[in-house]
């Protein structure tokens, strides 16, 4: 068993250390993919922060079974959490203005990108949350059709679907813009 | 001819979407949760495992407080049965005879 599946046993047992460890392992991965479906810093650290509670929670129920990959099992934890957030936010996407693009600049050297990006995470914002999560899952991460279909519960056909909808509304979105 | 030219375009706007997922992947590769994080989080479960307690405590003090006032309620209802009864037998301010 790897490191991270005996923490989780541990953790599952009541170690509040052990899950403090796997907080460690994991948090930073794991907000990446928070920041990319959320598109700013606050909201990513508080859907961190709520990803491991229910974690912990469903840990200690005994929601894990020894022999379950450890991090796609936090990953769909933490794609539901994300997008929850972003049904809360639905229908209220921010604007561009509003989009805090800190994170995208460290040295001055990126500004364009930052700007690109910055479009895009405003283009991703329409967008519904389903949608978003299943784009950044398959392209940003890297996972396969079936490994999304099983972080967002759905199945392969369904991934394949928002996919094709996903790009065809951003197709739109850049087409109108003369991307 | 028109219709691979239109193809062209769009597969290339195909790739310039999947390019700028790719941009904001790069853009995020170095990011990281704010420092303090596992503290963080352990402050948060430490406070949930406290309101659940407190959520068990409430729950237990409010059933041992139903329970006791049925205790007294049945107590009550007794002693004043008990008080008819014993005003039917003497007759007391019924206006019957003893």
């Amino acid at each position: 068993m790897s490191e991270l599946g005996e923490l989780f046993v541990r953790s599952a047992r009541g170690d509040r250390h052990a899950f403090d460890r796997v907080v460690e392992y994991t948090a930073a991965p794991l907000y990446r993919v928070a920041l990319r479906m959320l598109g700013n810093p606050a909201d990513a650290d508080e859907s961190l922060q709520e990803t491991f509670v229910r974690a912990h929670q469903a840990l200690v129920v005994g929601q894990w079974r020894e022999g379950t990959k450890t991090y796609p099992w936090l990953l769909a934890i933490a794609t539901r959490v994300c997008v929850d957030a972003l049904r809360r936010r639905n229908g209220r996407p921010v604007p561009y203005g509003d989009i805090d693009a800190s994170w995208l600049v460290s040295d001055g050297q990126h500004a364009e990108r930052a700007q690109r990006v910055k479009e895009l995470l405003s283009y991703m914002d329409d967008l519904p949350p389903d949608q978003r999560a299943a784009l950044v899952l398959r392209y940003i991460e890297g996972l396969s059709n079936a490994e999304v279909a099983e972080a967002l519960s759905i199945s392969e056909g369904a991934v394949e679907q928002r996919l094709i909808r996903a790009r065809a509304n951003l197709r739109r979105r850049f087409g109108d813009d003369g991307a | 001819m028109a219709r691979d030219g239109f193809d062209k375009n769009h597969e290339d706007r195909e790739d310039s979407i999947v390019a700028r997922l790719l941009e904001l992947k790069a853009a995020s590769a170095q990011a990281r949760p704010l420092p303090g994080v596992v503290r963080r989080i352990a402050a948060r479960l430490e406070e949930r495992s406290m309101r659940s307690h407190l959520a068990v405590a409430l729950t237990a003090a409010a059933l041992a407080a139903s329970v006791s006032l049925a205790f007294w309620w049945d107590a009550a209802s007794r002693l004043t049965m008990a008080s008819v009864v014993t005003s039917v037998d003497d007759g007391d301010g019924l206006g019957l005879e003893p």
